[in-house]
């Protein structure tokens, strides 16, 4: 057994020092963003609250991501009812915020119990609903419900040896059925219109916003550390190893199934976690976010990512939805064609998606070097020009020539970077990156009044940010194309001879 | 103000006095028909126009009468019309209008001949349609229950076989004895309503007859149709009289359990065959995804994206003979619908693996994600091209019922869709088994390098089987609109069922498909009446999670060693 240990050390010895630096003050400069940058931000008014708890969302959409990338990118098992378990949390906790004991909205005039049940004629609180009265029962429910669910169908799912792809049209029929069922007001959880009428403050005043999202991102950093150690021990690689060749795990003689059905409640638990935190943030939950289609969106989030990489599930969880947030407000009706490209991108052009992007940058780093103090220059100047330019409340919105000359001092930082570094994808980081800090700080033009060059003004940083990587992608796969057609022609041709 | 409510209810009741005054006078009258009159007219318009200008109640009366005497049943639809307020004379022809239509901002009305029913066409071949209401003759309003009664007299020597048996059905429920007569007159003159007729008789001799003996036979006459209206009227008629002669009891009481054992075998059919339509749907559909799985290991999730192009092109192409081919042409367009939706779904699905599944061979996980990608594109440029919901003319061919009996009509497109599928099945069975295409498309799904190093054009089989794949979703697409409503997202409601039959009949096998989707089609639909549509979706999915306990790989597993990968 010692040879097979030795044979899957661990990612993170032998690494080039300058790489552990990289990694080492990324992860710190991601914390200090996260805990102190933004609610920083935030308590001087310069980031507004109604982004403060949309991130907040995201950081709990982000939590569910790594549930997913935990069963699909190390397990090898990709069910799409990721959503269904997300919403079954969420309507626990709902259920407690929903009643008075959970600072719910009811009245008198609907025998203060929550509203809904005036219109479904019930009078008295149905005996199912009196426990999650009481927090902790709310709280334990939140994620025992969606794991105990995962672990039943589980159990028998993978006892029968039912396979991928079968697996995922199975799970897809389960979510679907779901879907169904709570949209019935028989269920008496609010039927299509889901469970509202919370404590309003909740979502609205800025002390309860800012505890949320610090609540959320704090789980979240312990769920991805815990999971990150998970996938370091022994069982993590079993997961792997049931991705990669399950039959010959079976013959080794361990038991495939139980990894897999380990995993899969796993993320079930976690998807609970998320939906948990996702309610109170979101004021309301419905059935609507627990379709099929959801669930592949969730997908996509790993996917674009980069699967079998936890922290690339949170990036990509968050980039999806605020480019969803961002670009259905400005471009509703082509939307669904910039969803449709994502999935398709992510597959066929960089199916590493953001995590390739960052292994790629470290590579070049290594090679060519660049001091990271010109990385974080260049970001504290523009967030300290941002922030100059919000604060003496110059109407941006409305005079391009404040635009253009913002963009302008972008495009000097970049093009000094592009002369100077040969990072070409620590650039590329770098865009998507600006983009999203000026989205965040509120500097983007406002989709309400559109002129002609807004729009493109709008997305130059984030397309000079998409091209290059689904450039280099591209060009990747077709070196690897090549090789691998140059290995079997000289297979065929060893075998020739 | 008790008072004038009291005054009110007084009016009230003196109303209805009169209306039933009326009503009984011109039965009798209309159809005693023994009154001498001397009132003439010529043709339709004339009468309108007399009627407009008699002012004296009792002509007006005589007039009516004279209608049913004459049995003019082609007055029928003109009176409905001149109660309603929107009979009118158009340059010397009766015309009705019909319901308002909306184009753009404005209302218009169509024109229709009032005796004939044909559309009014004008100079340039066009129907005619009418801004406003101009000119309209209205009947007064103390006339219109007479015209309801005159009407429905009228209907009941229709020559329209349907608005006869309306009427027909309304006779048994008005109960009137003195309809009896007519009814008896009727019967030997309409054979294609007898069973109806037969049936209303029953039922008024039941209500209407002194004689017990006349009502058990008219009760055995009524468990021999064995209809819900028959039921309706035994029941209530027992509910209604408490007192009834043991013989009579006994007698209702045997019909009644004959005709609930009849109701139940014609719900039976009756689901059988609405479970045997959706099954051949699901087939057609299944095949190409099952087909396109077990030779690539794609799993195609913009499969109902093909169908639902194969519905916009049978839209297309009805449109088009719409506008710009001979109206006679009309009710064939179908036969050019379905090559082309099975060409345009063929076409699109060729140019999608060419560019996009070609790349995606084993990787099963992420074909979904990006056939997934696909069908978004997909239905969105639907969206943005033809816009929201639409509804497809059906040729009048494919309209109507087979009357098998009374109770049980099977709609002709419902037949249409089994037989059509049957063919495609048919048609792509001999195409597999039969032809060298077929042959190729076998080997490579068996043993795909084996069949590479033996020469096959691996590539190129691919590509037409899932053009083929496509174009069979794209025939589905054809067949959907004749039943459902044409939107771009169509296809969705329709992919997740069809996988479940993927999954209950096993990958790439014909029989399997066939067995899963019937299945799939009649539990669904034996289900539904007992615990309601979305109950009985839940049950079958809860059972096909069951049954794949027992069989993890379908009713018909897939065989060789390449099964186990």
């Amino acid at each position: 057994m010692t040879g097979i240990e030795k044979l899957h050390l661990p990612e993170e010895e032998g690494i080039a020092p300058e790489i552990q630096s990289l990694r080492l003050w990324s992860k710190l400069a991601a914390l200090f963003i996260l805990f102190i940058l933004i609610p920083l931000l935030s308590s001087f008014g310069i980031m507004e609250d109604p982004f403060v708890n949309r991130l907040g969302r995201y950081l709990c959409f982000a939590i569910c991501a790594i549930g997913i990338d935990l069963a699909w990118g190390y397990t090898g098992i990709l069910g799409l009812c990721q959503a269904m378990f997300f919403t079954l949390g969420g309507y626990a906790m709902a259920m407690h915020l929903s009643l008075p004991q959970g600072g719910g909205d009811v009245r008198a005039e609907y025998h203060n119990i929550p509203q809904f049940f005036f219109f479904n004629n019930v009078d008295v609180l149905p005996k199912f609903w009196e426990p999650f009265a009481s927090l902790p029962f709310a709280l334990i429910s939140c994620i025992m419900i969606p794991t105990i669910i995962a672990l039943c169908f589980g159990f028998f799912v993978f006892r029968s040896k039912v396979k991928g792809v079968y697996f995922t049209i199975i799970t897809q029929a389960i979510a679907w059925g779901a879907y169904l069922i709570f949209c019935r007001n028989e269920l008496l959880l609010g039927g299509t219109n889901g469970l509202t009428n919370f404590y309003k403050g909740l979502n609205q005043s800025p002390n309860w916003i800012i505890a949320l999202y610090l609540i959320s991102a704090f789980i979240l950093v312990l769920v991805y550390i815990l999971i990150k150690k998970l996938t370091q021990s022994r069982l993590g690689r079993l997961m792997v190893a049931v991705r990669d060749k399950q039959m010959l795990l079976n013959f080794i003689g361990y038991r495939a199934s139980s990894v897999q059905l380990f995993a899969f409640t796993l993320s079930a638990f976690i998807a609970g976690i998320g939906g948990m935190l996702y309610v109170p943030q979101n004021g309301i939950i419905t059935p609507n976010i627990m379709r099929v289609e959801d669930s592949i969106w969730m997908v996509i989030w790993v996917a674009l990512g980069g699967r079998g990489n936890l922290w690339g599930a949170i990036i990509g969880a968050l980039l999806t939805n605020f480019a969803f947030s961002i670009l259905t407000s400005d471009l509703p009706s082509v939307w669904p064609f910039i969803q449709g490209g994502m999935f398709l991108a992510v597959v066929l052009m960089f199916p590493d998606g953001i995590s390739g992007l960052w292994k790629k940058f470290e590579k070049e780093h290594k090679k060519y070097c660049t001091p990271l103090w010109r990385y974080a220059i260049a970001l504290i100047t523009l967030l300290i020009g941002c922030i100059i330019i919000k604060n003496r409340s110059i109407n941006i919105e409305s005079t391009t020539a404040g635009l253009i000359i913002l963009y302008a001092v972008i495009a000097v930082i970049i093009g000094i970077l592009f002369i100077k570094c040969k990072e070409y994808s620590g650039l590329a980081l770098l865009c998507i990156a600006i983009f999203f800090l000026l989205e965040a700080l509120g500097l983007m033009p406002d989709s309400m009044n559109k002129n002609f060059y807004d729009i493109p003004i709008k997305y130059i940083t984030f397309i000079a940010a998409l091209i290059y990587p689904a450039f280099m992608g591209y060009k990747a796969g077709k070196a690897q194309e090549l090789q691998t057609i140059t290995q079997a022609s000289e297979t065929l041709g060893g075998a020739n001879v | 103000m008790l008072l004038r409510i009291y005054n009110k209810i007084h009016y009230i009741s003196y109303i209805l006095l009169v209306i039933l005054i009326l009503n009984n006078s011109v039965l009798i009258t209309s159809y005693a028909g023994d009154k001498k009159s001397d009132v003439k007219w010529e043709n339709i318009e004339d009468f309108f126009l007399l009627l407009k200008n008699t002012k004296n109640k009792n002509k007006r009366k005589e007039l009516y009468n004279e209608v049913v005497k004459r049995k003019l049943v082609s007055y029928a639809n003109a009176l409905d019309a001149y109660k309603r307020g929107v009979l009118s004379i158009r340059e010397n022809i009766l015309v009705i209008y019909e319901k308002s239509q909306n184009t753009g901002e404005e209302k218009v009305y169509p024109l229709v001949n009032a005796q004939s029913g044909k559309k009014i066409l004008g100079a340039d071949g066009n129907q005619v349609l009418m801004n406003a209401y101009v000119d309209m003759l209205k009947a007064k309003r103390s006339d219109r229950i007479t015209i309801n009664k005159i009407v429905k007299a009228l209907n009941l020597r229709n020559t329209d076989i349907y608005k006869q048996r309306e009427a027909i059905i309304a006779a048994a429920e008005r109960k009137n004895p003195k309809e009896l007569p007519i009814l008896k007159e009727l019967q030997s003159e309409s054979p294609d309503n007898s069973d109806y007729i037969k049936e209303s008789i029953a039922i008024l001799e039941l209500y209407t007859s002194n004689n017990v003996d006349t009502q058990i036979q008219a009760v055995k006459t009524l468990a021999d149709c064995g209809t819900i209206n028959a039921q309706v009227a035994i029941n209530d008629y027992k509910n209604n009289n408490d007192n009834l002669s043991t013989k009579l009891n006994s007698a209702i009481i045997s019909a009644n359990s004959s005709i609930q054992w009849h109701q139940k075998i014609i719900r039976l059919v009756r689901n059988s065959f609405a479970g045997l339509s959706l099954g051949s749907i699901l087939i057609l559909l299944a095949l190409g995804l099952s087909v396109i799985f077990g030779l690539m290991g794609v799993i195609n999730m913009a499969h109902g994206e093909f169908m639902m192009l194969g519905a916009f092109t049978t839209y297309i192409v009805c449109e088009i003979f719409k506008k710009y081919m001979p109206v006679d042409w009309f009710d064939y367009y179908f036969i050019v619908a379905i090559p082309a939706a099975f060409i345009v779904a063929a076409f699109v699905g060729y140019i999608c693996e060419l560019i996009i599944i070609k790349k995606l061979y084993g990787r099963p996980n992420e074909t979904i994600l990006a056939t997934w990608g696909l069908s978004l594109v997909l239905i969105q440029t639907v969206r943005l091209i033809f816009g929201d919901t639409l509804s497809l003319t059906p040729p009048s061919w494919l309209s109507g019922g087979w009357e098998v009996t009374p109770d049980l009509i099977l709609p002709i497109n419902r037949i249409f869709i089994i037989l059509f599928s049957t063919t495609c099945v048919c048609l792509f069975f001999l195409l597999i088994q039969k032809t060298k295409l077929g042959l190729l498309v076998r080997a490579t799904t068996q043993d795909r390098p084996t069949a590479d190093s033996c020469g096959v054009p691996v590539r190129q089989i691919d590509g037409l089987t899932f053009a083929i794949g496509s174009g069979l979703a794209g025939l589905a697409g054809c067949a959907v609109p004749l039943f459902d409503k044409i939107n771009p997202s169509m296809g969705q409601s329709y992919i997740v069922d069809s996988f479940m039959v993927v999954v209950l009949g096993g990958v790439g096998k014909l029989a399997g498909i066939i067995f899963g989707g019937l299945g799939l089609g009649f539990i669904s639909k034996y289900l539904e009446p007992i615990s309601g549509a979305v109950y009985g979706k839940v049950i079958v999915l809860f059972l096909i999670v069951v049954f794949l306990q027992w069989r993890p790989s379908g009713l018909f597993p897939a065989k060789g060693r390449s099964a186990d990968d």
